[in-house]
């Protein structure tokens, strides 16, 4: 069963940034980036380093422990330490309200 | 008497050589790689050793660099617990302790270093600190005994000083120097580390002189030029010795680490040094350098393996390191002179202070000291800034309400 979440308002997150959403016993990462709005799960894989004051460049988010890197969009493991991709979770825009997909 | 062959053969099972590792084979390397460690565990990070698993709170397999079915994966093999005798360069070829002689097209040196050591003969209850096995040691004794006396104010006396303090010991600081932090950050930032510290109940001695351990079956204090301390537990940490003897002996050149250029070669064609134990050259300050940090091993490791695989890269990244004390994070980048002048944004009372070093005018380094991972986005737009060469007006700087990032764009 899949479950749209609201997750923030479009103006929470600052452009070319992301903030935490928690949810339940899941947190997450919700993007503002050039390209729209993404989310992944909030923590890195590399260590339990939760992202949200990660640095954002483009559509990459950086951790801010080690600085290991992520694409947002597809959650891609970019850079050393991290090995291991983030999961992402689909977003949609409604008005000036984000929404993810939990599974 | 017995003899393998692989591609590349690594000397040393830490950061460096594990990063250099699984870099090869993310570029395509495809010859055998092999990495020798003289521990019998596989590669781990060190930094964790004075904080989380000196507190409990993280094992061994918390801490590995990559864990075992990765290496398995990669096609990287380990041969640990197993000491390297000497290097024979001509024939392309290691003696290993048990005789073994193992054959390389390419040969990294990753030996690290090891603690520098006090003269005096340690006693039970004196500790240093570099290998997990240390740290599993010294963390026994932490829960046991009640004073411990931290010989050395830098970074990782530091972080043991805070863990022992989060573990309810008293614990106090000597250090030689006038201050602590003295070869790595400004007077007014190691005072804002020293503020913290004591508002957690450690007591510092600075311009210390040690005259010795103190004790009959184990130690029971330390004595310096003008007083006794009262300490049953001792960790001294005062820099670290880079390894270089196989290097020495296989004729490579070493000044303060194994000198390599930019991309980790040695004079030897097919011989490279990486990490702790290499002095090499720096594209960034256009000089050779010896850096001990957590992202030095990594980005050598890489600039090696690439080098290896034939592609050109340099070593231009602006050195960064972090050091967590207590519940407060600190982060470094660049590298800066000790008369620097400094300009602040925030302050520590709201748990998140930047200071921006110029020296002569330039932008030379950023530091962060703040609670959790507050500082980390602003000192790696510092960083970013250093690296694009950027030498924003310093009433920018100052301004919380001027982003940072924009400042990547003036």
């Amino acid at each position: 069963m899949t479950n749209w979440v609201l997750a923030c308002d479009t103006a929470e997150i600052d452009e070319e940034d992301l903030i935490r959403f928690d949810h339940e016993d899941k947190t997450y990462a919700i993007y503002n980036t050039d390209n729209g709005f993404f989310a992944t799960a909030g923590y890195c894989t590399h260590e339990v380093q939760h992202l949200e004051d990660g640095l954002v460049i483009g559509n990459v988010i950086e951790c801010p422990l080690h600085q290991g890197r992520f694409e947002i969009s597809s959650g891609k493991a970019l850079s050393a330490p991290v090995c291991e991709d983030l999961v992402t979770f689909p977003v949609k825009v409604e008005g000036d309200q984000v929404y993810i997909q939990i599974v | 008497m017995a003899e393998l062959k692989v591609g590349t053969l690594i000397i040393g099972a830490g950061q460096a050589g594990a990063r250099a590792a699984f870099a090869l084979r993310e570029k395509g390397y495809s010859d055998s790689v092999c990495i020798i460690g003289e521990e019998a565990l596989p590669p781990y990070e060190r930094p964790p050793l004075s904080k989380a698993v000196l507190r409990d709170e993280k094992g061994l397999s918390d801490i590995l660099v990559r864990d075992l079915p990765a290496y398995d994966s990669h096609n990287i093999q380990l041969m640990l617990g197993s000491r390297v005798e000497k290097i024979l360069p001509e024939a392309q070829k290691v003696q290993l302790g048990d005789g073994l002689m193992i054959g390389y097209d390419k040969l990294i040196l990753a030996t690290g270093g090891r603690p520098r050591q006090l003269p005096d003969k340690v006693m039970p209850g004196v500790h240093y600190l570099r290998s997990h096995g240390d740290a599993i040691q010294l963390s026994a004794e932490l829960k046991q005994y009640k004073k411990l006396a931290v010989i050395g104010g830098g970074f990782i006396g530091l972080e043991v000083a805070a863990s022992a303090r989060q573990m309810g010991l008293e614990v106090c600081v000597i250090e030689a120097a006038p201050r602590v932090l003295q070869r790595s950050l400004p007077e007014k930032i190691a005072a804002d580390v020293v503020a913290l510290h004591e508002a957690k109940g450690v007591t510092f001695h600075c311009s210390a002189r040690i005259h010795g351990f103190v004790g009959d079956d184990r130690l029971s204090g330390i004595q310096l030029e003008d007083q006794l301390i009262d300490a049953d537990v001792a960790v001294v940490g005062i820099g670290l010795i880079p390894n270089t003897e196989l290097a020495e002996v296989a004729g490579l050149a070493v000044d303060n680490g194994i000198c390599t250029d930019a991309q980790g070669r040695t004079g030897n064609p097919n011989i490279y040094a990486v990490g702790d134990c290499a002095n090499s050259y720096h594209s960034y300050y256009q000089r050779s350098i010896r850096m001990e940090s957590w992202q030095n091993a990594n980005l050598q490791g890489e600039a090696v393996a690439a080098a290896i695989c034939g592609e050109s890269t340099d070593n231009s990244a602006v050195p960064w390191l972090w050091s967590d004390q207590y519940d407060w994070s600190f982060q470094v980048a660049g590298m800066f002179d000790s008369q620097a002048q400094l300009i602040s944004r925030g302050s520590a009372e709201e748990g998140k202070l930047i200071y921006f070093i110029h020296s002569d005018g330039v932008l030379t380094g950023v530091v962060g000291w703040g609670k959790g991972t507050s500082i980390a986005k602003d000192v790696r737009v510092g960083q970013m800034l250093l690296q694009q060469g950027k030498n924003p007006p310093f009433e920018m700087l100052a301004d919380e309400n001027v982003s940072l990032k924009k400042l990547l764009k003036l």
